[in-house]
């Protein structure tokens, strides 16, 4: 298990090296000039002289080779300094220290609740089979599945939010500020980014339940006269479960891609706007820096996945 | 007994008289108190280091940070901070005269120190317009302040009063390095406003509180302002609609405008951007350095009916440097309507009777204008090879490396037609408009039209007017339409923004009835 842990991380770390070389030379690949964005959008330094600017370059090191950039970069990095925005002035660690937290409470609520409900579903529409609550909900993962988070959230905010004014339409508030608005604000968000899981988590847990509950195991543990209850948690469940937990990984990062849209139809301000504006901005450092930390995020995660697979199934053996 | 009912009548008649009287007098003056809930597509980014303020740090900010001068409702300068002004065209001074009494919310002077200090961080940074026209600052007296200029021109009263004013005192305590104070006023703001800010979260909102000791008496009306920062203007527009939000400010998209009206919310009609086609036309190899091709352009685009499509009503075609709610307007000067047979004729002038191809570059906001001009010109053989470019290609090609062909911008108008100058005239901040061919006749009347006897826009306006016309003989640029812009507000809010040029507000006079 240890070897195995360590191989994984060793890969990660070949990863992380592929993520940074992309990210880094991808977004210098965009037309445009951070220095002349950063200008133009601002009225008073639309007056500033062509030797300002270069200043400016020379000072966000922008003047210096590209390679000599990617490795200072780097070297930045592994002493915590993960340079400063162009556009905000600030140091990026404190940006997404600001901002981290707030996509992780929405996606992380968003995650669990894909995951439980997601389960649960799978597992109604699997027992019950070809019944009426197989029939209401199968339809209805389809849509899940299909429905694009920004129209979802739109159409929740003209029902909820402006129709019957039950929800309010945007915002956020920290739980420890407001805990009563907090949670008003998250409904419709958190329900649009965990949609689509909620639905592809129950596809999936459907079909891997079905297969399991026609083993022979199941069917002794149904001839022993066990409750469905005892049957399909203790026994069906655990087995079912391999395939949704890799879901649920890879769920990680739809939902990092999911947050950049519900963030910005929900006016939250978390990670996934900072990067969009970001990248509409040019601001390279901005950008490479959440886009590593989603990718370390994602490679935690799915080692994690990896690993839980032992518990799930005694019988995997990691080589 | 007729006399018995007559007194008691005119008594009852007399008091309803009064109490309506009240009530007028209520609605004229305000009521005070309340929170007025705002959501806008734009969030102060710094809040108070004016070197690097945009333009929606800057009029989002006046709560806090108020301006030595602005413009009234006709576009002429009015004083805020500063008691009035002189200009010696022939000694090359500007003299401010400030007001008295007048304190900093860090409990320091407004005074010609204040104001000295900053002027200087605007030159010091090379971000005060105009700023390299100063030789020094005198600080005459108490509350008068003189600055020696190297040239004079009337744009130069709006570009120095114009500037938001921070506290010196608050900005030297604040850290012990330059690096440190310039850190701490990006994220504080201390000025003269009539609010405070009172908290402030980067990309979320901002909320201002009253200034009990604002120095005009008895404003604010309001208690607080909250503005909400909401990117998406369709969820912005559900806000109003909902009645979660009371204002939302410099809204363009003419749908919202449209729905939001029809439900009974207010408009204040704002100024709306100036929208072009500007020609790489001093490249001698573009065919648009041709002056017969410009025109054709210009022929061939029937404006209004573009105009009209797409604004549904709410757009003003141009038809010439200048809209009609500009004091440079040329009443009646349309040198090129719409006429294809006439945009045929002068390609074929040209020799360009088999067409040619040019690209229209623009960003996303700009492609279903693109695709209209595309279909216009079409028909008189001009194929438009649409160049929807992002953020970063289009600014570094508009102000940095220049571009092909033409390009369609939108720009801020202003009500003296400083845009006008900045943008296409001698201004030193031809940033922009490397790209432009501009005539020897364009140039000498825009520097007629600065000339230091003009000491304001009104006593220049017959020259600018020569040079927006003079513009237009030149097919300099391609006007195209101004588009809408609407502050919308809920019926019990009484606000003048942005009535006043779209980059003016006068929070302290804001008010809600009550609701």
């Amino acid at each position: 298990m240890t070897t195995y842990i360590i191989r994984r991380i060793l890969q990660a770390v070949v990863v992380l090296i592929i993520v940074t070389l992309m990210v880094f030379f991808v977004i210098r690949l965009l037309p445009g000039d951070p220095l002349i964005i950063y200008v133009a959008q601002t009225a008073q330094l639309q007056a500033m002289p062509p030797e300002m600017i270069e200043e400016l370059r020379i000072q966000y090191g922008l003047d210096k080779p590209i390679m000599v950039q990617y490795v200072n970069w780097i070297a930045n990095m592994f002493r915590g300094d993960f340079g400063e925005s162009v556009y905000y002035h600030e140091d990026v660690s404190a940006l997404m220290i600001e901002r981290f937290p707030v996509t992780l409470h929405i996606g992380g609520l968003s995650l669990i609740i894909g995951a439980v409900f997601g389960i649960l579903v799978g597992i109604i529409t699997a027992v019950r089979r070809g019944k009426w609550p197989d029939k209401i909900l199968t339809p209805l993962t389809y849509v899940g599945i299909t429905i694009p988070v920004f129209f979802l959230g739109i159409l929740m905010i003209y029902v909820f939010g402006v129709k019957f004014g039950w929800l309010p339409i945007s915002g956020y508030t920290s739980p420890f500020e407001n805990f009563g608005l907090s949670t008003r604000q998250l409904i419709m968000p958190v329900i649009c980014m965990s949609f689509f899981s909620i639905a592809a988590n129950a596809r999936q847990m459907r079909s891997s339940m079905l297969e399991v509950i026609s083993q022979d195991y199941v069917r002794t543990a149904w001839s022993k006269g066990l409750t469905e209850r005892s049957v399909i948690l203790k026994h069906a469940m655990k087995n079912s479960l391999i395939p949704v937990i890799t879901l649920v990984g890879v769920g990680v990062g739809i939902l990092f891609g999911g947050s950049v849209l519900v963030e910005t139809i929900f006016a939250i301000p978390g990670v996934g706007r900072l990067l969009v504006s970001s990248i509409f901005g040019q601001d390279y450092v901005v950008v490479q820096a959440i886009t590593l930390v989603i990718a370390v995020a994602i490679l935690v995660v799915n080692l994690l996945v990896d690993i839980s697979y032992g518990w799930l199934d005694p019988r995997i053996r990691y080589g | 007994m007729k006399k018995f009912l007559v007194i008691p009548a005119a008594l009852i008649l007399v008091c309803i008289m009064a109490f309506s009287g009240c009530g007028g007098d209520e609605e004229e003056t305000g009521a005070t108190g309340g929170t007025l809930r705002c959501v806008s597509g734009a969030i102060p980014n710094n809040l108070g280091y004016p070197p690097e303020k945009a333009p929606s740090d800057n009029y989002l900010m006046l709560p806090v940070l108020e301006r030595v001068a602005e413009w009234d409702v006709d576009g002429n300068m009015i004083p805020v901070l500063a008691e009035s002004w002189e200009t010696d065209a022939d000694a090359l001074t500007i003299t401010w005269h400030l007001k008295e009494g007048i304190k900093f919310t860090d409990g320091s002077d407004w005074n010609a120190e204040a104001l000295r200090w900053n002027f200087q961080l605007g030159i010091d940074n090379n971000t005060l317009t105009d700023g390299q026209y100063v030789d020094s600052l005198e600080v005459v007296d108490e509350h008068t302040l003189t600055m020696h200029l190297n040239s004079f021109s009337w744009m130069m009263i709006e570009n120095y009063g114009l500037i938001q004013v921070i506290s010196p005192t608050a900005f030297e305590t604040s850290g012990t390095t330059p690096e440190e104070r310039i850190d701490w006023a990006r994220v504080n703001a201390v000025g003269t406003g009539p609010f405070t800010v009172a908290d402030w979260q980067r990309d979320d909102h901002i909320k201002f509180a009253k200034n009990p000791n604002y120095w005009q008496e008895g404003l604010p009306y309001l208690d607080a302002i909250e503005i909400r920062y909401i990117p998406d203007a369709m969820v912005a527009a559900a806000t109003m609609e909902a009645g979660e939000a009371d204002m939302w400010f410099a809204v363009s998209t003419v749908q919202n405008i449209i729905d939001l009206q029809e439900l009974g919310l207010k408009i204040n009609w704002g100024p709306g951007m100036f929208t072009t086609l500007l020609p790489d036309s001093s490249n001698p190899d573009s065919p648009l350095a041709i002056k017969e091709v410009r025109e054709a352009i210009e022929y061939a685009i029937d404006r209004p009916a573009i105009a009209e499509m797409l604004g549904q009503g709410l757009y003003e075609p141009l038809h010439q440097m200048a809209s009609s709610t500009w004091p440079g307007y040329v009443e009646g000067y349309d040198p090129r309507p719409y006429d294809a047979d006439k945009a045929i004729e002068l390609l074929a002038d040209a020799g360009l009777s088999a067409g040619l191809t040019l690209k229209i570059m623009a960003t996303s906001a700009g492609t279903d204008a693109v695709a209209a001009l595309q279909s216009y010109l079409g028909e008189v053989g001009i194929t438009i090879e649409p160049d929807i470019a992002d953020l970063g290609r289009y600014f570094g090609s508009v102000f940095g490396t220049g571009w092909s062909d033409l390009v369609y911008t939108a720009s801020g108008i202003n009500p003296s037609t400083t845009d006008l100058f900045i943008h296409y005239g001698p201004s030193p901040m031809t940033f922009r408009t490397g790209n432009i061919y501009k005539s020897a006749e364009y140039l000498a009347l825009c520097a007629e039209a600065l000339d230091p006897m003009y000491t304001s826009v009104a006593a220049a306006l017959s020259k600018i007017k020569d040079a927006i016309r003079q513009a237009g003989e030149d097919a300099m640029i391609i006007p195209l339409w101004r588009t809408a812009e609407a502050c919308i507000m809920q019926t019990y809010v009484h606000s003048e923004y942005p009535k006043i040029h779209g980059i003016m507000w006068s929070p302290e006079d804001d008010w809600m009835e009550a609701h």
